[in-house]
């Protein structure tokens, strides 16, 4: 992997709540190098759109960023004027957003909202930047571009709206763009079109891709790079491949188990017990220890470091601290994994249509990455 | 006050439907396709242009209102987003107790009060939620209100529109897991109005794939899903971002539903399909029976 385009160091941003200091995005780090996507998957209130609005410093009102650094092509995008920020946003560095229909201006023709990218960064002239802005409708997919060019985004359907904020987000040429539920809005089919022009326009362009979700689907069809995101802080990185094979932290373990499918008709879908806690108190343990259900003593005491379990391949738990994996051992039973569903079935592992075939010795992790408290008994 | 009609939709057109007892048809479509719209005619809160809709055999369109109301207690709907379909200045005591009131099947006050106690232990809220307000709740714990206020009047059917479509994937699982199993200890029968495959795959008993108003293929969930055959049936399934495949699927459909208001002549869906033919253009498929249940509405099928 070459230099990184994209780095994110210990990131850590506050919002002003009406109770309180809300600490949106705590010690968060990452890079992304260019051509590839960066996934930051998590649920709602996880931080992940605040981390994104950090990078491009479009925080609300009452928004802080307390600490880290974001660096750009090696440039300190937080140390930046407002003034150099401007030229670097919408430029360089893009953005879209969730929902089409209320990002655009609803008074401005499509042809005059993509215009004044072009005449801001590119200083082109009004003929120019019209020239431009179709040739940037038919890249999107945009047929009969220079009739739709007059048209205000009321008269554009959802897919063609959220085709339309990509166009002006590619207008000023990024090298990285930050896509913030792109498709949350739109039907399936649209999703799968937005979705198959954002690959082809990035592969094409080689850009950078910061793309935040909750679906793992969309995490599967265009991520490289997977940060799992749960009360603030990445909890996992992974590549994709490592990401859907084996899942290491509880947490995103979780997540797969509570997908409904077929295989799980005539059960129960897996739930995670609790709430996410509240981002308004300061953390001394681990944030996921009160819903984990490999929950041990330690983790409710000292919060877990990160700890390498494949090249690439992150994980902020205990259970993955070799030092302390005799410790864990001790004080926890065995807990099977809880889902039977394929992504499991990675050799060696101890699913209940598997036992026979285990070679778990107590205090040794598998190769899916569970933990063995004690030799499974062979049925 | 000025009206300008520019145009009436079809927003359901020949659609048939039946739900038996104690299961659940799924009706899945894009936004627009009228599945909203069908759910609504079933409860009669649009009046259908034709048609006839018959609730344990009695014909329930024509209905004057005064005669459809003890019918209403047991048709209940769930709605999309619980952020809009709660009143933000009613306790959720009052919320769940409105219907009961309003459709005048009260017992006596403790009978009541005994009753809701039962029914908030059963979706998985504390008693002491009764004196609070929708605004003091999550997202889920908000749908779980609503589906309390549904049951409040013991239904047999409930519509549920995309109850869980503005859930995260774990609070989903709850709100699933919550309405499996009041199924199986109530009897209830629903009527899934929902994009989402997965969730169709885990919890209907029979689908209905809904195109521009009208059903091109239906049957049992096993049949529609592992073997669809409609055009778009298997473009709509090949679409899902799965967690299973990377890469780009299949098959992706080009361009957008067409305009309702003057809907594409023969089948609805031939600008878009790969396979459409010369007679697509110009003549509506009839229905063509695969199986007992499974049925498409499609000329690649018709003999």
């Amino acid at each position: 992997m070459s230099a990184p385009l994209v780095e994110v160091e210990h990131l850590r941003t506050v919002v002003g709540g009406s109770s309180g200091l809300v600490h949106a995005v705590d010690d968060v780090s990452f890079t992304i190098a260019a051509g590839e996507t960066f996934a930051l998957l998590g649920e709602s209130g996880c931080g992940k759109s605040m981390t994104a609005l950090s990078i491009m410093r479009l925080l609300p009102d009452g928004g802080q960023i307390k600490e880290g650094t974001v660096r750009f092509e090696g440039q300190d995008v937080l140390g930046l004027t407002e003034a150099n920020m401007r030229n670097v946003r919408g430029g360089a560095m893009a953005m879209i957003f969730q929902e089409p229909a209320t990002s655009l201006n609803p008074v401005l023709t499509v042809g005059q909202q993509i215009g004044e990218v072009l005449s801001r960064h590119f200083g082109l002239s009004r003929r120019e930047a019209r020239q431009r802005a179709a040739e940037l409708l038919v890249h999107v997919g945009i047929a009969n571009q220079e009739h739709r060019l007059d048209e205000y985004p009321f008269q554009f359907s959802g897919g063609m709206n959220q085709r339309v904020m990509i166009a002006m987000a590619l207008a000023g040429s990024p090298r990285l763009l930050i896509a913030d539920e792109p498709t949350t809005a739109l039907d399936v089919t649209t999703q799968a079109q937005v979705l198959d022009l954002m690959a082809s326009l990035q592969a094409r362009a080689n850009m950078a891709m910061l793309l935040i979700t909750h679906d793992l689907g969309i995490v599967g069809r265009l991520a490289h790079w997977v940060g799992v995101m749960y009360a603030g802080e990445l909890v996992e990185v992974a590549p994709r491949g490592a990401f859907f094979s084996t899942p290491r932290h509880p947490y995103t373990r979780k997540l797969f188990a509570a997908l409904p499918s077929a295989t799980q008709r005539h059960g129960k879908l897996e739930t995670i017990v609790g709430n996410v806690p509240s981002l308004t108190k300061i953390f001394t343990a681990c944030r996921f220890a009160d819903r984990c259900p490999n929950v041990s003593d330690l983790c409710r005491t000292k919060p877990p470091a990160w700890h390498r379990v494949a090249s690439g391949h992150e994980v902020r738990c205990h259970l993955y601290d070799a030092s302390l994996r005799w410790e864990i051992a001790q004080a926890q039973p065995l807990r099977r994994i809880p889902s039977r569903r394929h992504w499991w079935s990675t050799p060696g592992l101890c699913s209940p249509s598997r036992t026979s075939g285990c070679t778990f010795r107590s205090g040794r992790v598998c190769s899916s990455g569970w933990l063995a408290m004690s030799r499974p008994s062979m049925a | 006050m000025l009206k300008r009609v520019v145009g009436h939709v079809k927003a359901v057109d020949g659609v048939s439907l039946d739900i038996a007892p104690g299961r659940t048809l799924a009706l899945v479509g894009e936004s627009g396709c009228g599945k909203t719209t069908a759910g609504k005619a079933i409860l009669q809160l649009i009046q259908p242009t034709a048609g006839s809709i018959r609730f344990r055999g009695t014909e329930l369109t024509g209905m004057s209102d005064r005669k459809l109301r003890p019918l209403r207690r047991a048709m209940q709907i769930v709605f999309q987003n619980p952020f809009a379909s709660l009143d933000p200045r009613m306790r959720v005591g009052e919320i769940i107790e409105e219907g009961v009131i309003a459709l005048n099947i009260a017992e006596t006050k403790h009978a009541q009060a005994e009753r809701i106690g039962t029914l908030l232990k059963r979706v998985g809220l504390t008693e002491d939620t009764l004196g609070r307000y929708p605004h003091e709740f999550s997202g889920g714990q908000r749908q779980r209100i609503a589906i309390a206020r549904a049951l409040a009047v013991e239904p047999q059917l409930v519509i549920c529109d995309e109850p869980t479509s503005a859930l995260d994937v774990s609070v989903q699982a709850q709100i699933l897991n919550l309405l499996k199993e009041l199924q199986r200890s109530l009897g209830l029968s629903y009527l899934f109005i929902t994009h989402n495959i997965a969730v169709v795959e885990y919890l209907a008993d029979e689908v209905a794939v809904m195109y521009l108003g009208r059903i091109v293929e239906q049957g049992s969930t096993d049949e529609v899903l592992r073997t669809p055959r409609h055009p778009y049936t298997e473009a709509l399934l090949a679409a899902v971002p799965r967690v299973e495949s990377g890469g780009p699927p299949a098959t992706l459909l080009s361009g957008d539903l067409s305009s309702r208001t003057s809907p594409p002549s023969g089948c609805p869906f031939h600008p878009r399909c790969p396979k459409a033919m010369d007679i697509c253009r110009k003549t509506f498929p009839a229905r063509t029976q695969l199986s007992e249940r499974h049925g498409v509405d499609c000329h690649l099928y018709n003999a």
